[in-house]
């Protein structure tokens, strides 16, 4: 067996000497050295010896096959052949990486936290279960105002004394306007995000349950030239520095000026186009200047503070941005939607 | 609502450069919102007036027949299926290529060349639906089509000139109508009408305003056959009520004209008296109601006259007062109507008759044998018309109008307005009773001190003086200078004016000095403000720690964790909680919810998060999602409902629910999953959390987390009979936190501290025990970390169970690290240690030490 095996060892390295090229190479490996090659083979019937010359012939049998490989280095470093010269796939994938996902709303919520915290701006939140009196009264909506028709609202099965419903699931964040006002005093700076309700039937453009951003400034000699320039800035930042907006009359009851703000249409650059209906703009929220009987609710003296607040739906935004064609996907909780983000 | 140009060209003139859609914008940027620019005529393009020349009976078909149509030019001949056709008949031709509405439903289709039962037909004889039409020629009988011949009359209009005439031309469907969003109006009772949108758009564009042709008052009163008396028993809710009795009224079509107007507008004609009411309220805004008089009116010569003779004397009393509780009335749509005692009533002295702003009876209903009639012209309570409407659930025209606060001087306007235009189609009708006028109001009109700085500072533009004044006078508004001031405020305040407000305004929607700076701003246009940063006091915001610790919760979760967020509705129903198991009693509850599925608010994330399993569990084989939001509980919280009230409201924690599930390689793995995301969420928190078994009544395996002492979630692997019943077919593990819990003790963690390595290296060893499977990991775990004084870490990294293990048994591989702080450890050193080790988890939990 010791023979058989030095043999073999000779026979190899003679070979490999004679080794021309990585292809003969290569041949001479798959000869002696592969699954079914001569010494291969050989090893093998090693472990059939008895125990004693099993020990013996083993030792010698390592030395062989350490022998040989360094030869086989030395003769492959010899006629260049390397590791580089097997194909190699560079386009097979790489190892996944496994990633989570924060809700789009989430990610739009936060791009506006920022832009309005570098502006000064608190952020708020607020009871999504809000009293009449905040979400309606507060903001110059008393009971039985045909402005209560604007927001359908869903009403806790609870009536106060006088046999009202007393409590709302909010209609809109401006809920926490006179919240923020009776906790933070005037000069006021904060913008409010969370969910909102409306008890309205769902389709691809509406949804009882959404989001909102209310934003509300209050300071001495605040104008509508001072709203603008805010929103003016919110949408640079959210759409990029080419859009522009323009305000119309528009009726809230919590602010007087009242005014609906529109955005140039992203879609047709305010050519005009099915999206905008033709016209070039788009309408993205209400604002206006704080009404006078809104910061007396709040107990801010309407004679030395006045403000601006806006409010929008974050959906909106967000349908915009990433170009959602249905607000109904971002309560589906569906992943095929919710792991593009 | 829908406002007609050419009914708003009665009173402005819109220069030709303004085209349609520019008016539209206009009355969009300064007044209202206009939805859509709807061209009437639009969709009758290839539509042309032809004569029926020649009809022929089809061969094929009975109830078709062949018609040669001369159309000017040429004739066509058509199948035709109309059954009023008739040689001569003027009829509306569609050739080919025009739009039609086949058989009036459906999309616009455009008209081919066509085959109908072997006989060519190019083009169409229309029917009124299938040109939308309907209005304008209401259809009496089935498969009728226009006949144009009676439009077609006075001579000069008809003859053959007339033929081959594009049909919107020949009608006059030059009109463009406005479709106005009611919502932007709300505030504006003036506006709800074309001559309330014309006064506004009088200042925009500027136009003079053409003043209604209107007779002195005196001039309704007539020589009174009938004794008209009304008594209004309740002044807060009816400020005003005017009525007249007119006589000799022939009930018919009204004319052309108006029927158009009243199309146009959405309005279905339906005849002169009926048609003459609706005009006068979509031009004027004042709703008004006919009521037959010989219905309510009481005759002492004769009886009423079905023969439409004049009314002999009479008296008519109209008590106007709240209803008696479970009185009822049958109004105009012929449902029974069960009023209370907060509604209004118009009477006749002794049965209901209308309920007032809101709707008629139908037992006074003006019907084709009316011949005379009591108008009413009246003005009522806002909030009670509004409460009213909403009881009954009966929102109308008028209702939607009074419940925005009418100017009661309108009720005269209108009233002489029907009389005119009664006269119109009825020349012979005489007003027969004196004119009844109860009023009780009084309106605020100010004048408002206008200071015109605070004005300029307020808009943030620098509006001339004239240019203020300008506007407000094109919108009514009378303007004189101020009382001087006193001298010490003189220079300091700016001009000063007074602002006196019209009527139509002065009903609630323009009462403070922001009020006129709304006017000036839109009027002046907000396209001409430029924008400019407000200029404060710089501050940093206060941070909002609690959103800020649910955004980290947040990065840790969608980032190092790679989970889905997910936002679920706040409502939960109570069958999708009886099959968890979850009592439904304590849940708060919408008084009015939109669908069975939403009838609560959730007390927990959870339900929703596994239904959101069931709806994924096809498509993603793991699922791991979580949400971040409030849920509602019945107890009272911190703040209060406001308003001076001290009652608070219901709780409502954030709370953070996780969901790990799907199909399982290892047993328990979802379990693990979200153990090892607590645990990593923990860790990224400076927590640390602790897990120990805990049964929960229902069954299925969980743990209950404790940091810090306190316990403050579970964490629970499901794989119950109530899973399965929500439809869920896979491994599910939940867990649920309370946020604010969690930040409170997170806070005294603070900020992370730098730690120094050692200075001398660590010899690392694996150990493997063999120990009674029913012994806790946790246990273990902290006995052999305290088992020797030179151990640094422990680490499981092999659990094995089965094979050359006893049954009943496990075995642990953990892998330890030594090390001391004051040298470098020798091997000997540490294999002593380890035997001692080994003694100590012997002796305690019999661990043997087993060979790797």
């Amino acid at each position: 067996m010791k023979n058989k095996l030095q043999n073999l060892k000779q026979e190899i390295l003679n070979q490999l000497d004679k080794a021309a090229d990585g292809l003969a190479l290569q041949a001479l490996e798959k000869k002696y050295l592969g699954r079914k090659g001569e010494l291969t083979l050989l090893l093998k019937d090693i472990g059939n010896l008895p125990a004693e010359e099993k020990k013996a012939v083993g030792k010698v049998a390592n030395g062989i096959r350490a022998e040989i490989q360094a030869k086989l280095a030395a003769v492959k470093q010899r006629l260049g052949v390397s590791q580089a010269d097997k194909f190699f796939d560079a386009t097979l994938p790489g190892v996944k990486v496994e990633v989570g996902h924060l809700h789009p709303l989430t990610q739009v919520q936060r791009e506006l936290e920022k832009i309005f915290t570098s502006m000064g701006f608190m952020v708020l939140d607020g009871p999504e279960l809000e009293s009449d009196y905040y979400n309606f009264e507060a903001l110059n909506i008393p009971a039985h105002h045909p402005a209560r028709d604007l927001q359908d609202t869903f009403y806790i099965d609870h009536k106060n004394q006088q046999g009202e419903y007393d409590l709302v699931m909010r209609t809109h964040t401006s809920s926490v306007q006179v919240r923020a006002m009776e906790k933070y005093g005037a000069p006021l700076r904060c913008a409010v995000l969370g969910k909102i309700y409306r008890q309205e039937a769902t389709d691809q453009r509406h949804e009882h349950t959404f989001y909102q951003i209310e934003g509300l400034m209050v300071d001495k000699d605040i104008s509508a030239a001072n709203l603008m320039a805010v929103l003016q800035t919110m949408f640079a930042r959210l759409f990029g520095p080419g859009v522009t907006i323009r305000l119309r009359t528009g009726y809230f009851s919590f602010v007087e000026p009242g005014v609906e703000v529109e955005m140039s249409c992203l879609l047709c650059q305010g050519k005009g186009c099915p999206v905008c209906k033709q016209t070039g703009w788009v309408e993205m929220l209400g604002a206006g200047l704080v009404h006078p009987n809104v910061l007396r609710f709040g107990g801010i003296d309407p004679k030395i503070y006045s403000g601006f607040a806006f409010g929008t739906g974050i959906e909106r935004l967000a349908m915009m941005k990433y170009g959602i064609d249905d607000i109904r996907l971002f309560h589906s909780g569906d992943l095929h939607f919710l792991q593009q983000f | 609502m829908l406002i007609s140009l050419n009914w708003l060209k009665d009173f402005i003139n819109v220069p030709p450069q303004i085209t349609p859609d520019k008016l539209g914008e206009l009355l969009t940027l300064h007044t209202v919102e206009v939805e859509a620019v709807r061209k009437l005529g639009g969709n009758l393009a290839k539509v042309v007036v032809g004569e029926i020349i020649k009809l022929e009976p089809h061969p094929n078909a009975d109830r078709l027949k062949l018609a040669t149509v001369n159309i000017g030019k040429e004739t066509k001949r058509v199948v035709c299926g109309g059954g009023n056709l008739s040689v001569g008949m003027k009829v509306a031709f569609a050739q080919i290529g025009a739009r039609i509405k086949w058989h009036g439903q459906g999309e616009l289709v455009e008209l081919q060349p066509a085959e109908i039962r072997g006989v060519k037909s190019a083009g169409m004889i229309c029917a009124a639906a299938e040109l939308g039409l309907e209005s304008l020629f209401p259809v009496k009988e089935e498969r009728e089509v226009i006949d144009l011949t009676p439009s077609m009359s006075p001579p000069d209009k008809g003859g053959e000139k007339i033929l081959g005439k594009p049909l919107a031309d020949v009608l006059g469907l030059d009109d463009v109508v406005y479709e106005i969003d009611n919502k932007s109006i709300t505030h504006r009772p003036d506006l709800w009408s074309h001559y309330g949108m014309a006064r506004d758009l009088a200042a925009v564009l500027p136009s003079p305003l053409t003043p209604l042709p209107l007779q002195p008052l005196g001039r309704l009163r007539g020589r009174g056959k009938i004794k008209l008396e009304v008594k209004v028993e309740d002044s807060k809710l009816c400020p005003r009520y005017m009525a007249v009795a007119v006589d000799n009224i022939e009930i018919k079509p009204s004319p052309e004209w108006m029927r158009k107007r009243l199309a146009a507008c959405g309005q279905r004609p339906i005849n002169n008296i009926v048609d003459v009411s609706n005009y006068v309220m979509l031009e004027l805004g004042q709703p008004t109601h006919a009521f037959d008089l010989s219905r309510i009116a009481t005759q002492t010569v004769t009886n009423s006259h079905p023969t439409g003779q004049a009314y002999g004397a009479g008296e008519c009393n109209i008590v106007v007062r709240r209803a008696k509780r479970g009185e009822t009335i049958t109004t105009l749509d012929g449902q029974e109507r069960k009023l209370d005692a907060e509604m209004l009533l118009i009477t006749d002295g002794k049965n209901p008759v209308a309920i007032a702003g809101v709707m008629g009876g139908r037992v006074s209903e003006v019907d084709s044998n009316t011949t005379g009639i009591v108008i009413e012209s009246a003005n009522f309570n806002p909030v009670s018309i509004r409460r009213t409407s909403q009881k009954l659930g009966l929102r109308s025209e008028a209702s939607m109008r009074f419940e925005k606060s009418l100017d009661p001087n309108l009720c005269a306007v209108a009233l002489q307005r029907i009389v005119s235009l009664i006269k119109i189609s009825c020349p012979q009708a005489a007003i027969t009773s004196n004119l009844a006028d109860i009023k009780n109001f009084k309106l605020n009109q100010g004048p408002i001190k206008l200071d015109l700085n605070w004005l300029n500072k307020k808009v943030g533009a620098e509006i001339p003086k004239a240019k203020t004044i300008k506007i407000l006078k094109d919108l009514g508004f009378e303007t004189s200078p101020s009382t001087p001031l006193l001298s010490k405020e003189r220079g300091k305040r700016g001009e000063v004016i007074n602002v006196k407000a019209p009527t139509w305004r002065a009903t609630k929607d323009i009462s403070i000095p922001e009020d006129l700076a709304e006017e000036a701003a839109r009027i002046y246009g907000y396209q001409n403000i430029k924008p400019a940063a407000p200029q404060v006091l710089m501050q940093a915001p206060a941070a909002n720690a609690e959103r800020e610790f649910i955004n980290r919760l947040r990065d840790v979760l969608s980032g190092p964790a790679a989970m889905t967020e997910v936002y679920n509705y706040s409502f939960v129903n109570a069958g999708q909680l009886a099959k968890l198991g979850i009592e439904a009693r304590s849940h708060i509850k919408l008084a009015n919810p939109l669908t069975q599925d939403h009838t609560l608010l959730r007390q927990s994330l959870i339900p929703a998060l596994l239904q959101n399993v069931a709806a994924n569990q096809r498509q993603t084989a793991e699922i791991k999602i979580y949400e971040v939001g409030r849920v509602f509980l019945p107890a009272a919280g911190e703040l209060t409902k406001g308003g001076g009230k001290q009652e608070k409201l219901p709780q409502q924690p954030i709370k953070l629910g996780l969901v790990c599930a799907g199909k399982e390689e290892r047993e328990h793995a979802n379990y693990f999953k979200l153990k090892g995301i607590a645990e990593h969420l923990a860790g990224s928190l400076g927590l640390k959390f602790e897990f120990s078994p805990y049964s929960q009544p229902g069954g299925g395996a969980a743990a209950k987390i404790t940091s810090e002492n306190k316990i403050i979630s579970a964490v629970y692997w499901h794989n119950d009979a109530s899973l399965r019943e929500a439809g869920i077919k896979v491994n599910t593990a939940v867990c649920e936190f309370d946020v604010a819990e969690l930040f409170k003790v997170c806070q005294p963690m603070g900020i992370k501290k730098h730690q120094a390595k050692d200075k001398f290296p660590y010899v690392r060893r694996d150990m493997a025990f063999a120990v009674n499977e029913k012994i806790l990991y946790n246990d273990f775990r902290r006995t052999l970390l305290a088992a020797h004084s030179l151990i640094k870490e422990v680490e499981l990294f092999d659990v094995y169970q089965g094979g050359q293990l006893g049954p009943g048994e496990k075995s642990w591989a953990f892998n330890l690290t030594f090390g001391h702080s004051q040298k470098t450890l020798t091997g000997a050193e540490v294999d002593q240690a380890q035997k001692e080790i080994a003694d100590k988890m012997a002796k305690k939990y019999g661990a043997q030490l087993r060979d790797f």
